[in-house]
């Protein structure tokens, strides 16, 4: 599923002419088993950055994703912690996060742990993006049942 | 099929009268089916004025990169804009255009309380098949600025 930051999320304004970020949020089956499979956050940024960083390539800075998967086991983060300025699953095993730092304009990136859903058959996934740039995280909410395909 | 979303009573700057129902924005496009890739569809919704009036509105319908807003006058549905109306109109990006607003004119009177407004834009859905999420927003003077009255529906393109 794809969707595009509104223009008025960014806490500055941006003209005409100015792209916002996408996200792309996948949930897909891995393995024989229809319990596990692999969700996968693709943040492919365009954002012009604050009106002080415009003039270099920086997108958003300060970034942090997240990925919670209630009543599921976590697992394999992609990118792995040494990778990143910090990342590890956390909440009882239910929330995946990833501390990034700086991100440039079309430096597309990725997100990914693997899962098991061992809870009742729906889970509802919320993909989570926050930047200092973004006065609210952005939240998308995928529902996920057994045998999924998102 | 509609989706009518009721704006929460926890958005509103003020406490909102218990006794009127909540405004609410009302989906009725693009259809819930899936629909073809590189077809002409339309984003729609209806603003419904149910609790108090509201002042300084914006109405934004925010597709994704793979979709764009057809060019043209004819491809804003509406409401009309420009001059002689109380809206403005325009698209964002300039290049490949995703995001359709209407602002409300200073000089525009406040949407009445018991009136409709729909809002809607033309669009192609591109040669990228998936699911997008299409964002609907709405920001009045009476709507907390800080926490945004948004609602979403899913586009399926095969």
């Amino acid at each position: 599923m794809k969707f595009n930051v509104p223009s008025a999320r960014y806490g500055y304004a941006l003209t005409a002419a100015q792209p916002t970020d996408l996200l792309d949020v996948q949930i897909q089956s891995e393995g024989s088993s229809a319990n596990a499979g692999l969700a996968r956050l693709i943040l492919d940024p365009q954002s012009p950055g604050k009106p002080e960083n415009q003039g270099n390539d920086l997108s958003l800075t300060n970034v942090r994703v997240s990925i919670s998967a209630p009543r599921c086991n976590l697992a394999t983060l992609i990118p792995k912690k040494e990778d990143v300025i910090d990342a590890d699953v956390i909440s009882g095993g239910h929330v995946a996060f990833w501390n990034v730092g700086d991100v440039f304009k079309g430096s597309q990136q990725q997100y990914s742990v693997n899962f098991v859903l061992t809870g009742p058959a729906h889970s509802r996934f919320e993909f989570v993006l926050q930047a200092a740039e973004l006065p609210n995280p952005v939240r998308l909410q995928v529902d996920v049942s057994a045998g999924f395909q998102c | 099929m509609v989706v009518v979303y009721t704006v929460p009573s926890t958005k509103y700057v003020v406490p909102v009268n218990p006794l009127l129902p909540l405004d609410e924005i009302e989906i009725t496009g693009p259809p819930p089916q899936q629909v073809p890739q590189n077809s002409q569809q339309t984003a729609s919704f209806t603003l419904n004025v149910k609790n108090k009036p509201l002042a300084n509105v914006i109405a934004t319908i925010t597709l994704t990169r793979s979709q764009h807003i057809t060019a043209g006058a004819a491809a804003n549905l509406g409401p009309a804009a420009g001059s002689g109306t109380p809206w403005t109109f325009s698209v964002n990006p300039t290049n490949d255009p995703y995001e359709a607003r209407w602002v409300m004119q200073a000089s525009a009177p406040d949407l009445a309380v018991g009136s409709a407004y729909p809002f809607a834009v033309q669009f192609n859905t591109g040669t990228t098949g998936g699911t997008f999420r299409i964002t609907y927003r709405v920001q009045a003077t009476q709507l907390l600025p800080t926490d945004p009255t948004e609602t979403t529906f899913d586009l399926v393109v095969a």
